[in-house]
């Protein structure tokens, strides 16, 4: 049977793991009774609903008439903005503001560098100014600035 | 109610709150004009400025960002036949034609007036309604509040996406992700594998931030630039008598049917101006001319949709319980100034809500000015391409989500929800149920604990309290309505929710 709708398929497949993986989780804490629930009775609840929902989602898609094909995921783009915003988050406290906003700049750009580097520059200028203007003395954060 | 409203404007009057209810709507009319930018992003992105500013005076401006919004839509659909926000989808298909024979300074003068009209009219109704609503909330025991969460829940689910199982397990994922920290009755700690940053929580701002603007930003950095010869050019920006003649029971209808189905969670702006067009059409004697630039259709959906935009505050100022992914970030920003939303907030803090009905209205009058004399200035910003616009919001989104807590462990959170935001998205699940389930989890479980330690274990207390029972039957009701697939293929999406 081809499975026409890949998308809530994939997605199925995701939340009853998920939801698997919160409820074996949960069992590591206490679950208690309906009376007195343990931290662990909330998530293990969620989690079997996960799974269901999962399950019906992953049956739904075995029969659904419209097919839904997996589109690609832009890749690149995801890895360039993340790892701008994770460097982000690393230099930010051990170097400053500055160097942050121009590594994230830098990654986010990444693809028009050696294409239009002046323009990714003054990107970074003015929005390194801006930030550290709005941020810092507009509303007084504290943030190193570089 | 009058010293209410009297306080209100005093409140809402000071210069302070004044600036910035004039810089939420003009972000707003920003934000609405471009189409690469939405609200729930651009409000996420503000969250954490907010923290800086006073309770009221931050949801004066995320309001203004709001409404101003939907307004600012409605713009670009006319000039463009391009919506500026999805709730002006619909006005595309009358205000494009009547910009084409020229009339488009009518169209806008029209939509303006219209928004403007039903936002004084539904001021006005939020002004009405919460009050008695707050005291019917007083009212609320335990099981109520779950039940009524559980409803926001199943109605933001249900009108969110085409595949019920996916918005729902969006929203369970949400409440999955409230529980992380630690649990308030014994003090564990769940799902915190050693991060004492996760103590606390998973912190909303950089979910909300990562899953709306991230994701997005990923998903639309490869389209391709829409450039438009704008005619920026608007003359004759007078209707005529017979315009008027056909637009005014338009607005009435639609003022009335936006600002009863904005109070209804799950609903919002874009099912009513939906729903206005497809009543204006019904109505009509001659109902070919829409799609032609037929005044009514443009008339009607505006005030619905605005309309619907403020009493969508109505579910959140008076029960806490937010009505949509939007109100939800409003929910968030009354939670960072340390305001437990419900409907003690009415009495506890008069001048917050007063304040903030009363900048609702000055906001739509400040939205006339803006939408109107000010409409070139806006078309012209058409045309900054998304490969400056895009830098600037993540920027403005890291700094904002580190300041939050000064924690870089947040950037990194929010990087995280942004990858997995977006993977969600390209699997068709939108991200507006998973933040409420994130937002309401905490609340909903403390509620269904407290039930079950009064009824001492009885599951049936939730059917058997009438409120409850009324609200878990309407939550029932929608599942079954939306299931019907006739309906399933019909029905749009809501605004809230950013479309993959």
């Amino acid at each position: 049977m081809a499975i026409r709708d890949q998308k809530e398929f994939v997605a199925g497949m995701l939340f009853a793991a998920i939801g698997a993986a919160a409820l074996i989780q949960s069992f590591a804490y206490e679950l208690g009774t309906i009376t007195q629930m343990g931290p662990g009775y909330y998530p293990a609840c969620i989690g079997m609903a996960l799974i269901v929902a999962g399950t019906c989602s992953i049956i739904r898609a075995m029969w659904r008439a419209q097919p839904d094909r997996l589109q690609g995921l832009a890749w690149r783009d995801m890895i360039f903005v993340l790892t701008g915003v994770l460097l982000f988050a690393v230099l930010i406290d051990r170097l400053g503001l500055i160097e942050a906003v121009a590594a994230l700049i830098v990654m986010s750009c990444f693809g028009r560098i050696a294409r239009r580097p002046i323009e990714v520059l003054v990107i970074g200028v003015a929005l390194a100014a801006l930030s550290v203007g709005v941020f810092v003395y507009g509303l007084n954060i504290p943030i190193s600035i570089y | 109610m009058i010293e209410h409203l009297l306080l209100g404007f005093s409140v809402a009057l000071s210069p302070s709150n004044l600036l910035y209810c004039l810089i939420g709507a003009t972000l707003g009319t920003f934000v609405g004009i471009l189409p690469g930018l939405s609200p729930v992003t651009a409000i996420a992105m503000l969250l954490p400025i907010t923290f800086k500013m006073s309770a009221i005076s931050s949801l004066i401006m995320l309001a203004g960002i709001y409404y101003g919004s939907h307004h600012a839509g409605a713009t670009t659909a006319i000039m463009l036949n391009m919506p500026g926000e999805p709730s002006s989808v619909v006005i595309c298909l009358d205000g494009h034609p009547m910009a084409q024979r020229g009339r488009a300074g009518v169209a806008l003068c029209i939509s303006a007036l219209s928004s403007f009209f039903a936002g004084c009219v539904s001021v006005l109704v939020v002004a009405l309604f919460s009050p008695p609503l707050a005291e019917a909330a007083l009212k609320f025991m335990a099981p109520d509040y779950a039940s009524a969460i559980v409803l926001a829940l199943v109605a933001v689910a249900v009108l969110s996406g085409r595949s019920l199982p996916m918005t729902i397990s969006m929203a369970l994922l949400g409440l999955l992700l409230g529980t992380v920290g630690t649990d308030v009755n014994s003090g564990a700690q769940r799902f915190t594998y050693g991060f004492p940053q996760l103590a606390e929580g998973v912190e909303f701002v950089a979910v909300a931030v990562g899953f709306f603007a991230f994701a997005e930003i990923i998903a639309h950095l490869r389209t391709s630039e829409v450039k438009q010869i704008v005619d920026t050019r608007v003359k004759g920006l007078i209707p005529t008598r017979a315009d008027f003649a056909l637009a005014w029971k338009p607005v009435l209808r639609g003022t009335l049917l936006g600002g009863a189905l904005g109070i209804l969670p799950g609903t919002g702006p874009l099912l009513s101006s939906f729903a206005s067009y497809a009543l204006e059409k019904r109505l009509a004697r001659n109902p070919t001319r829409f799609g032609h630039g037929a005044i009514e259709g443009i008339a009607g959906p505006e005030a619905a949709g605005n309309a619907a935009a403020l009493t969508h505050f109505i579910p959140m100022l008076t029960l806490g319980v937010p009505a949509g992914a939007t109100m939800a970030l409003m929910l968030g920003a009354m939670l960072i100034q340390g305001i437990a939303p419900g409907p003690q907030v009415m009495t506890q803090h008069p001048q917050l809500f007063w304040g903030l009905i009363a900048s609702m209205w000055i906001g739509n009058m400040m939205l006339l000015v803006l939408n109107l004399p000010l409409i070139g200035i806006w078309v012209r910003l058409l045309s900054i391409p998304y490969r400056f616009l895009y830098p600037t919001i993540l920027v403005f989104c890291c700094v904002g989500v580190y300041s939050v807590n000064n924690s870089y462990f947040d950037v990194v959170l929010a990087a995280l929800c942004g990858g997995a935001g977006y993977v969600l998205r390209q699997l068709g699940c939108s991200p507006a149920p998973l933040v409420l389930g994130l937002v309401l989890g905490p609340i909903l479980e403390e509620n269904v604990r407290r039930s079950l330690i009064l009824s001492r274990g009885d599951l049936s207390v939730f059917v058997t309290r009438p409120i409850s029972l009324v609200l878990l039957l309407l939550a029932v009701g929608m599942v079954l309505t939306f299931s019907l697939p006739g309906l399933l293929r019909s029905r749009g999406s809501d605004p809230d929710i950013v479309q993959p």
